[in-house]
C-alpha cells in the first residue's frame, strides 16, 4: 500500500507539473491584456510608458521562463502572489470561493447519483418497460442539452413562471440552512444532471449484466427475497464500473461550475475563473487551475481507494 | 393437464408416493428469443424418490439445466416461461405457489449446486455471509448462530481452516474449494432435495472426484435426494439409482442407472455409452462420438428429434415423434425402432 | 423525477425563452399606465419640490468651466441646500434598492478602481471636488467646491470648499483631507489607477481649512472635469492609517459621499447604506442600495421580473431581454453610452488621399449597423462628441459622406487609375519616417495588407466581420488581424495596420476623448493613436481648446476640430453609438429622472441612485 501511494503521488507530481506549464502558457494566449483590463479598455490618460511601468510591476516584462520559474518557486512556498486586479493575495481569494464551489460540487454530486443510480437501477430492473424508455430517454435528453441552456430554462420555469425558488444568489447551507439549500436546488440540480445521466446509462447497463450473473441466481437457489437480491448482492456489484466513473466525473463537474457558477451568480471558483480570465488575472487563473487539479487528483484517489475498498478482489490483490 | 398423465409413473406415485418427494409433470419451458420460440423442455415428466439419486444426462443443449431451473422457479421470465405441467413437491404445485412460498421452499427444502465454481458465488461477500445467508432465513438463526453453524458446514465439506475461511472472499479459493462452499451453502439447511447442475464439470479431474464424493456423503447423512446433472456417464454407473436421458428437450429414455447401462433402450442413449470415459478420464470436451449435432430447438426436424442422427432411422421416425413406452421392468424409451435396434444390440 | 418532467416540458421549455418574459410581463401589464403616469407625475413635480441649488443660486447659472479665468470667482450659496431639503414629507422615502449588474467589483477602493461603466457605484460612496452633470454643467450638489478661482496664468486654481461636511468614519472633510487624498493619487508609488486623470496637477498646498490650491504644470482646463471623476473624491485620512490600501480594498476608503460601503463579498455583492451624517440633510432617499453580481443578462432579467432586484443592467447586445423587457412594464434607459470608431492609418497610402478615406467613410451603412449589431438601439451620429456632451455636441444636418457605396467605388477607381492600381486595393505601401519622425520614434515599414485590428471578443469580432464585408463591397480587400487583444491600438501606433477598432466611453468633457483618439496625447509620435499629417492642424486646436477657461471659445474650438476630423474623413469611420440599458421595475422612483433617450455618465448613474427610492 505505502509503495502503491508513493507512486501515487509521484505521479500526481508529473500530472501538477505538466498542468502547470500547460496552462502557464496557455492563459499568456488569452487575447486579453492584464494591465489594460486593469487601466481600462482605452487606457485614457495613460502613456505607453506608464503602461510599461505597471508591466514591470507586475512582471510580466520578463521572460516567460523566468516568469514560470518564479512563479513555482513562490508556489512551492505556499506564495501564490497578488491578483493583478486588486492586488491582495490570490490564496485569500480562493479561500473565500471553496466553500461555495464545494457545496455546488456536493450538491451536484449528489444529485447525479441519486438520480442516476436509483433511475439507472429502476430502469434496469424493470428493462424495456415504459419506465425504462422513459428514464432511457431523459437521460439522452439530459446528455444533449447544454448546461447553460437547462439553468437558463430552470430559472425561467421555477423561478420566473412558478416563481418557487430564487433566481439567483448563493448563500452557504450552513449559515442559512433553508435558505441555502433553496439557492442550491437549481444550480446542482444543472450541474449534476448530466452527471445523473451519465450515472445513470452506466448504472442500468450494469446492473442488467449484474442481474444475470451467475451468483445472482444462486443468491435466488438460497430463498434470498428479490429486494434483498437486488440491494445486499446485486447493487454492490454493479456500482463497481459505476464508482470509477464518480470519480471522473469530479474533473467535470469542476469544469462545469464555470458555466453553472456563472448562471446562477454563484461565487466560487468556477465563477473567479471566469472573471479572471476576463481580466487576464493570471496568479488568480494559475491557483485556481491548480487547486482544481489537486482536486481531481485527490478524488480519483479517493476513487482508487473506495473501490479497492468495495472490491475484495482488489483490495487482497 | 393433470389427467393425462404417464400411466408408468402415476403407478409408481401411487405404489409408493410416500416416498416420491418431486413429481414433475408434463413439464414444458419456452424461450422467447430473436432467432425463435426455443422449446427448451417439452413435456417432460419424472419423480424423485426419497433418498434416490437420480441422474440426467444428455448432451449440452439438450434442456437438463432449464428442467433445474423450472424445478427451482428460477426461470429467468422473460424471456423464459414454463408453459405447461405440474411440479409436486412436498404436496404443493410449485407452478402455483407464490413468490414467497418458492422463497421459503428454495434453499430450505430444496437445494442447488452449479456448474461454475467462479462465476456462482458473489465476490464481494465474504463465505461466511454467503454461508450464513440461507441458516438466517430458513432457520432463522441470529448472526452469531449462523456463523458457528456456517463454521461447521464448512468443516463437514472438508476445507481446511474453516473458521478462517469464514471471511475469506471468493477468490481467495480454488475451484474445488468454492464448489465445496457450494455444496456446504446448498445444503445448509438440510434440504429434502439438492439438484447438481454439472457441479464437478468444470473442476480438475482429480477434484471432480473428491466433490462428487462428498456429495453423496452430505447427501446420504442429511437424507437428501440428489438430482444429478451431467454428461457423464461414467458418474451415472457410479452413483445413480435411476437415470432420465434427454434429448431436444425431451425425455427419451428413463430407467435404473443399471438398466439403462447394461441394456440402454434408446440409440441415442447407446451413443452417449459407447463415448462412455472412465471417470479418471478428462470430461472436458463435449460427447462427440455421436455424429452430427444436436437439432435447433426453434427449428426441430419432423418426426424424431434425433432422427437425423440416428444409424437406425426409418421412414417411420420421420414423419412420426415415438413416444415413451416400456422397454422393460421400470424401464421407459421413446423409440420406433427399439425393438429392433436392442435385437441388434 | 424532475429528468421527467423537464423531458415532459421539454417542447414547452423551448418556447419559454423567448415566451416567459413576455408572458410574465403581460401577466402584470394591467398596473402598468397607473404606474407611468404616476412615475411621471413625480418626475415633473419633484423638480420644483426640491429645487436643485442652481435654480435658486441663479448667479451661479454662468459658472462652467468655460467661465473666464481671469474673472471666475464661483460662490454658491450653502444655505440653499439646506432650504432645499427642508421640504417635509416628500422626502420620507426609503428602500433598499437592488441593482443587478456584471460581476465587476474586484475590490471595493475607489482609487484603485478601473475606470468604466461599472465605476459608477464608486460616485455614488464619495461627492469629488468638481462634479459635472450630463449636460456638462457644474453639478454643484455634488461638489465639495462652492466656489473657485482661477490665476491669471491659469496655473493655480483656487477652491473654496463646503463646510460642515462629515466623512463616513466621522472625521470631518477640510482641505487637509482633500490635499491628503489628492496628494496619494498623485504619488507614482501608490499606483493609483486615477492618477492620470489629474497627473497634470503638480502641487496641492491647503490654504486655511477650507480652501486649497491646485497647481497644474501646464495649461489644462479639462482639469475642472477631471476633478469630478474619482480621482477628485477624497477618503479619510485617519482611516488610511488604520487600514492601508488592503482594508480599503475589502472594506472601502470612507469618504463624504450619500452612501458607504457597508459590505463587499466578492463575486456576490456589494452592500452600500446611506450615510447616516451626509451632509446634504435629507439625501439620499434610499436606505441602502445592492450592487448584485448576477453574471447573465438574461438572469437578470429574469430577476427583475420576479422582483428579486428592482434595477437591472442589460447590454443590448441581448435582443431577446431588452425586447421582453421593453415589452413589459420595467422602465428603460440608456446608460452609459460609447462611441465605436475604426480609425484608419492617415499616414500611409492609401488613405493618405483623402478620397480614399472618404470612400471609406461611405462604405458604411451605419443604419444597417445599427439595425443588425445593436437590434435598431444605438443612433447613428456623425461627430466626434457625443450628443448628450450636449455644449460640446457637434450636430450635422447633413453628413457629406453618407453611405454611399457606388460613389465610394467611383473614388476608389478614380485613385487606382491614377495609381496604376487595379481594385481591390489589398496593402498599404511602404512607410518611411521623415528625419524627425525618426527621432521621435518612428520605424519604417513594408508593403503590408490593409487588415482591421481588433480584440477577438466575439462582439468586436461581430464588428470587424461587419465592417469588413462593407469595405470590402467597395473595392477593399480587407483581412482580419484578430486577438492582439489591448495591443491592438498599439500596434497601430506601429503602424502594422489600417483599420482599428476601438470602444470609447462617453466622458462629461470631450478632452478625454479627443486626447486618446486625435488630441494632443493622441499623435503617434506622443504615443496616441493619429497618424494623418492634417492631424497638426487639428493638434493645434485641440491644444488651444484645452488652454482656455473660456466656454463659448472652448465650444467653438471643439466645434472646429470636429468639424475638420469629419470633412477630412480623417480619425475614420464613425458608427453607431453603443448603449447599455437600465430597466427598472414600478417600485422605484425618482426625482429628476433623465429621459429614457439620454446619455449618462458614470456620474450621472450615481446621481441617479442618488435621486430613488423605492415605493413598496
Ligand atoms: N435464458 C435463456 N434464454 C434463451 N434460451 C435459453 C435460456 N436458457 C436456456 N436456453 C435454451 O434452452 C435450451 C436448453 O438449455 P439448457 O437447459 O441450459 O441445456 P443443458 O442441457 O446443456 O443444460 C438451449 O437451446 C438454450 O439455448
Ligand atoms: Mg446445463
Amino acid at each position: 500500500m505505502t509503495r502503491y501511494l508513493l507512486s501515487r503521488l509521484g505521479q500526481s507530481i508529473v500530472v501538477f507539473l505538466i498542468v502547470s506549464v500547460v496552462v502557464f502558457f496557455a492563459v499568456r494566449t488569452v487575447p486579453q491584456d492584464p494591465i489594460y483590463a486593469l487601466v481600462g479598455e482605452d487606457a485614457e490618460g495613460y502613456t505607453p510608458a506608464q503602461i510599461e511601468t505597471i508591466r514591470e510591476e507586475f512582471g510580466l516584462n520578463r521572460p516567460l521562463p523566468v516568469q514560470y520559474m518564479s512563479w513555482v518557486g513562490d508556489a512551492l512556498k505556499g506564495d501564490w502572489g497578488l491578483s493583478f486586479q486588486n492586488k491582495l493575495p490570490v490564496i485569500d481569494l480562493i479561500k473565500k470561493r471553496i466553500p461555495f464551489t464545494l457545496t455546488l460540487a456536493v450538491g451536484a454530486m449528489a444529485i447525479s447519483i441519486v438520480f442516476g443510480i436509483s433511475t439507472g437501477v429502476i430502469a434496469a430492473l424493470t428493462r424495456n418497460s415504459k419506465w425504462d424508455m422513459m428514464a432511457t430517454g431523459s437521460a439522452m435528453f439530459a446528455v444533449a442539452v447544454p448546461e447553460f441552456w437547462l439553468a437558463l430554462m430552470m430559472i425561467l420555469f421555477f423561478g420566473v413562471t412558478l416563481g418557487i425558488l430564487p433566481v439567483y444568489g448563493a448563500v452557504l447551507i450552513w449559515d442559512d440552512p433553508i435558505e441555502g439549500f433553496r439557492l442550491l436546488i437549481m444550480p446542482a440540480f444543472a450541474l449534476g444532471i448530466g452527471g445523473a445521466a451519465t450515472l445513470m446509462r452506466q448504472s442500468r447497463s450494469s446492473m442488467l449484466e449484474t442481474m444475470g450473473e451467475d451468483y445472482i441466481r444462486t443468491a435466488r437457489s438460497k430463498g434470498v427475497k428479490e429486494k434483498t437480491v437486488i440491494i445486499v448482492h446485486a447493487l454492490r456489484n454493479s456500482l463497481l464500473p459505476v464508482v470509477t466513473i464518480l470519480g471522473l466525473r469530479i474533473g467535470r463537474v469542476l469544469g462545469g461550475a464555470v458555466v453553472i457558477e456563472t448562471m446562477f451568480s454563484w461565487p466560487g471558483l468556477g465563477q473567479l475563473a471566469v472573471s479572471s480570465l476576463q481580466k487576464a488575472d493570471y496568479p488568480v487563473i494559475m491557483a485556481i487551475v491548480m487547486f482544481s487539479s489537486a482536486a481531481v487528483i485527490i478524488a480519483n484517489f479517493v476513487t482508487d481507494i473506495a473501490y479497492s475498498y468495495i472490491d475484495p478482489r482488489i483490495r487482497y490483490a | 393437464m393433470t389427467t393425462q398423465t404417464n400411466t408408468e409413473n402415476d403407478a409408481a406415485a401411487s405404489a409408493d408416493s410416500a416416498s416420491t418427494i418431486l413429481e414433475v409433470k408434463n413439464l414444458s419451458t419456452q424461450f422467447r428469443t430473436r432467432a425463435g420460440l426455443v422449446k427448451a423442455v417439452d413435456d417432460v415428466s419424472f419423480s424423485v424418490k426419497e433418498r434416490e439419486v437420480l441422474a440426467i444426462v444428455g448432451e449440452s443443449g439438450c434442456g437438463k439445466s432449464v428442467t433445474a431451473l423450472s424445478v427451482m422457479g428460477l426461470i429467468p421470465t422473460p424471456p423464459g416461461e414454463i408453459v405447461g405441467g405440474e411440479i409436486m413437491f412436498g404436496g404443493k404445485d410449485l407452478l402455483q405457489a407464490s413468490d414467497d412460498e418458492m422463497q421459503e421452499i428454495r434453499g430450505g427444502q430444496m437445494g442447488m449446486i452449479f456448474q461454475e465454481p467462479m462465476t456462482s458465488l458473489n465476490p464481494v461477500m465474504t463465505i461466511g455471509k454467503q454461508v450464513a445467508e440461507p441458516l438466517r432465513i430458513h432457520l432463522g438463526l441470529s448472526k452469531a448462530a449462523a456463523r458457528v453453524r456456517a463454521g461447521e458446514l464448512l468443516s463437514l465439506v472438508g476445507l481446511p481452516d474453516p473458521l478462517e475461511k469464514l471471511d475469506d472472499y471468493p477468490h481467495q479459493m480454488s475451484g474445488g474449494q468454492r464448489q465445496r462452499v457450494m455444496i456446504a451453502m446448498a445444503m445448509s439447511c438440510e434440504p429434502k432435495l439438492l439438484i447438481a447442475d454439472e457441479a464437478t464439470t468444470a473442476l480438475d479431474v482429480t477434484v471432480q472426484a473428491q466433490v462428487l464424493e462428498l456429495l453423496i456423503r452430505v447427501a446420504e447423512e442429511f437424507g437428501t435426494a440428489l438430482i444429478i446433472i451431467t454428461h457423464n456417464l461414467g458418474i451415472v454407473a457410479r452413483y445413480a439409482h435411476r437415470v432420465n436421458v434427454m434429448y431436444a428437450g425431451k425425455i427419451r429414455e428413463s430407467g435404473t442407472a443399471a438398466d439403462v447401462y447394461k441394456n440402454p433402450g434408446h440409440p441415442y442413449t447407446a451413443g452417449l455409452l459407447s463415448s462412455v470415459p472412465s471417470l479418471m478420464q478428462s470430461t472436458s470436451g463435449k460427447l462427440q462420438s455421436i455424429e452430427g449435432e444436436i437439432p435447433d430447438l426453434t427449428d426441430l426436424p419432423s418426426g424424431c428429434a434425433f432422427g437425423p442422427r440416428c444409424p437406425y432411422v426409418q421412414d417411420r421416425c420421420r414423419l412420426e415423434d415415438p413416444p415413451l413406452e416400456n422397454v422393460g421392468d421400470d424401464h421407459i424409451s421413446a423409440c420406433w425402432e427399439s425393438a429392433q435396434f436392442r435385437g441388434t444390440t | 423525477m424532475l429528468i421527467l418532467s423537464i423531458r415532459k416540458y421539454s417542447s414547452q421549455l423551448v418556447l419559454l425563452l423567448a415566451g416567459v418574459l413576455l408572458i410574465a410581463a403581460i401577466s402584470c401589464g394591467g398596473s402598468d399606465g397607473d404606474d407611468d403616469s404616476a412615475a411621471a407625475a413625480t418626475s415633473t413635480s419633484a423638480p420644483a419640490a426640491t429645487a436643485k441649488p442652481e435654480a435658486t443660486a441663479k448667479p451661479e447659472a454662468t459658472l462652467k468651466p468655460g467661465t473666464n479665468p481671469i474673472s471666475a470667482t464661483a460662490t454658491a450659496a450653502p444655505v440653499a441646500t439646506k432650504a432645499d431639503v427642508a421640504e417635509p414629507e416628500l422626502l420620507k422615502r426609503g428602500g433598499v434598492l437592488k441593482y443587478g449588474a456584471d460581476p465587476n467589483n474586484n475590490h471595493v477602493f475607489f482609487q484603485q478602481y478601473t475606470p468604466g461603466a461599472g465605476a459608477f457605484w464608486a460616485m455614488t460612496v464619495g461627492d469629488p471636488l468638481m462634479a459635472y452633470g450630463a449636460d456638462s454643467e457644474w453639478l454643484k450638489e455634488k461638489s465639495m467646491a462652492v466656489s473657485f478661482d482661477v490665476s491669471s496664468d491659469a496655473q493655480t486654481l483656487t477652491f473654496k470648499l463646503r463646510e460642515g461636511v462629515k466623512m463616513h468614519d466621522g472625521t470631518d472633510y477640510n482641505a487637509a483631507v482633500q490635499k491628503f487624498s489628492l496628494d496619494w493619487v498623485l504619488d507614482p508609488d501608490n499606483t493609483a489607477v486615477t492618477r492620470p486623470q489629474i497627473a497634470t496637477i503638480d502641487k496641492v498646498t491647503v490654504i486655511d481649512e477650507f480652501t486649497i490650491e491646485l497647481h497644474i504644470s501646464r495649461v489644462y482646463t479639462p482639469i475642472l472635469s477631471a476633478l469630478g471623476m474619482m480621482g477628485g473624491m477624497p477618503f479619510s485620512p485617519t482611516a488610511w492609517e488604520e487600514q492601508g490600501a488592503d482594508g480599503f480594498k475589502q472594506n472601502g476608503a470612507p469618504s463624504n459621499g450619500p452612501f458607504r460601503v457597508k459590505e463587499w463579498i466578492q463575486g456576490t455583492r456589494t452592500t452600500f447604506e446611506a450615510h447616516p451624517d451626509y451632509w446634504n440633510e435629507g439625501k439620499p432617499y434610499l436606505d441602502g442600495w445592492i450592487w448584485e453580481e448576477i453574471g447573465d443578462s438574461q438572469v437578470r432579467g429574469a430577476a427583475l421580473t420576479t422582483g428579486a432586484i428592482d434595477l437591472a443592467q442589460i447590454p443590448p447586445s441581448d435582443t431577446d431581454t431588452v425586447a421582453a423587457l421593453r415589452a413589459g412594464d420595467a422602465h428603460p434607459f440608456v446608460n452609459f453610452a460609447g462611441v465605436r470608431i475604426s480609425h484608419h492609418n492617415a499616414a500611409r497610402a492609401p488613405f493618405d488621399d483623402k478620397r480614399v478615406r472618404i470612400a471609406a467613410q461611405m462604405a458604411l451603412d451605419r443604419q444597417a449597423w445599427n439595425d443588425v449589431l445593436l437590434g435598431g438601439e444605438g443612433h447613428t451620429y456623425m461627430g466626434s462628441v457625443l450628443p448628450p456632451t450636449s455644449g460640446f455636441a457637434f450636430e450635422v444636418d447633413e453628413y457629406p459622406y453618407e453611405y454611399n457605396p457606388e460613389k465610394a467605388r467611383e473614388l476608389l477607381e478614380e485613385y487606382a487609375a491614377e495609381k496604376g492600381l487595379t481594385l481591390p486595393l489589398t496593402t498599404m505601401s511602404a512607410f518611411t519616417c521623415s528625419a524627425a519622425q525618426a527621432e521621435a520614434g518612428c520605424v519604417d515599414l513594408v508593403e503590408q495588407p490593409i487588415s482591421i485590428v481588433t480584440t477577438s471578443s466575439a462582439e468586436n469580432v461581430k464588428r470587424a466581420e461587419f465592417e469588413a464585408a462593407y469595405f470590402n463591397a467597395v473595392g477593399f480587400e480587407v483581412t482580419m488581424d484578430l486577438g492582439s487583444g489591448n495591443e491592438a491600438p498599439r500596434t497601430f501606433v506601429s503602424k502594422d495596420a489600417s483599420f482599428s477598432l476601438r470602444g470609447f466611453g462617453v466622458r462629461p468633457h470631450p478632452s478625454g476623448s479627443f486626447d486618446s483618439y486625435m488630441g494632443v496625447g493622441g499623435y503617434w509620435n506622443n504615443g496616441g493613436w493619429s497618424t494623418a499629417p492634417k492631424q497638426l492642424e487639428l493638434q493645434a486646436i485641440l491644444e488651444a481648446a484645452a488652454a482656455t477657461y473660456d466656454y463659448s471659445e472652448q465650444v467653438q474650438l471643439y466645434k472646429d476640430a470636429q468639424e475638420l476630423y469629419m470633412l477630412e474623413a480623417l480619425g475614420g469611420v464613425k458608427s453607431a453609438n453603443n448603449p447599455t440599458f437600465w430597466f427598472s421595475n414600478s417600485n422605484v422612483k425618482w426625482e429628476g429622472w433623465p429621459n429614457d433617450k439620454a446619455v449618462m455618465f458614470p456620474s450621472d448613474s450615481s446621481m441617479k441612485v442618488y435621486n430613488m427610492w423605492l415605493d413598496n
